[in-house]
């Protein structure tokens, strides 16, 4: 798929899985790579920029087999630009489908 | 590609990030190794999963918060220009880069060679130590009645040498090591001023 169509939603992606509970890079890498063919890399680049931006906050837990795990947490500051990116989304997608509607079906 | 060979490699590429934060995110890939190899993925699959450590880097050095990676940056990308000319204005290095002279003048650089010179006597006698030790295994021969207490002799001094080697041994590891870390430092003084 066209990398610049995922860059700028990749964020808000992870931003809305977060919403479900705290997560993993793993479960959250295999979460959006299911859906989105994308590589499972991108995702850590991805969640520790929102640390940095204070959108997830991170905290070691154990795990029942194996090293302990590096769990994120949607913050109050990530859920705020949750809402807004998603309200600019729905925008943004409706004007793009208004657009290309014309031409449903594909170019001949 | 193994997995420590593709950690290897990432860390490679992201030279430019602080060591804090090259083990902050070789600890994040780590764990997606150990998760990938606990659901008995190889090393192979995971890796193709991943994507290349030089792409991989790539994202995290374009990741918007890395202003200090793209600082650093010398030959920055078309990419990295864009947020280059976001930056404040470039702060002035000329105080920091003084200091850093003055102090590979009179206190760095002469630290060091003090240091190597201590390891070079300490290097001499020890080869010293080994000629007298040769000669003198070379009479026990001559020693009659008191050829074992020769031969107990001897080991004890070969098990001295040895000590006495692997003390120079870290001693040379540890002098190069510190280079390394001072050559670092004075680098990112340089760049980056304090």
């Amino acid at each position: 798929m066209n990398p610049q169509f995922k860059k700028g939603v990749f964020d808000m992606c992870v931003l809305a899985l977060l919403t479900k509970g705290d997560s993993y890079g793993y479960d959250l890498a295999d979460a959006l790579t299911t859906k989105i063919q994308s590589s499972d890399g991108t995702v850590y680049p991805i969640l520790r920029k929102l640390a940095s931006e204070g959108l997830v906050s991170t905290y070691l837990q154990e795990s029942q087999n194996g090293p302990p795990r590096k769990y994120y947490h949607l913050t109050e500051l990530g859920k705020e630009r949750l809402n807004n990116d998603l309200a600019e989304w729905k925008d943004f997608r409706e004007a793009v489908d208004e657009i290309i509607s014309e031409i449903v079906g594909g170019i001949e | 590609m193994t997995r420590q060979e593709y950690l290897d490699s990432l860390k490679h590429e992201l030279g430019d990030l602080s060591y804090n934060e090259v083990n902050d995110i070789v600890a994040d890939i780590s764990e997606h190794f150990d998760i990938g190899a606990m659901q008995n993925k190889s090393d192979d699959e995971i890796i193709a999963g991943l994507g290349s450590a030089k792409e991989l880097a790539q994202d995290y050095l374009n990741g918007g918060s890395y202003k200090d990676a793209i600082k650093r940056n010398r030959k920055p990308n078309p990419k990295s220009v864009i947020n280059k000319t976001t930056q404040p204005t470039e702060k002035d290095y000329g105080g920091a880069r003084i200091c850093v002279v003055l102090f590979n003048i009179f206190v760095g650089v002469p630290g060091l060679l003090l240091l190597a010179v201590i390891e070079a006597v300490y290097a001499a006698l020890f080869t010293t130590l080994v000629i007298s030790f040769a000669n003198f295994v070379q009479v026990i021969p001559d020693f009659g009645d008191f050829m074992s207490a020769g031969v107990c002799l001897a080991i004890t001094n070969v098990l001295l040498l040895i000590f006495l080697f692997t003390l120079f041994y870290f001693a040379v590891k540890y002098f190069i090591r510190l280079i390394v870390l001072y050559a670092r430092l004075n680098k990112k003084i340089w760049n980056e001023g304090f």
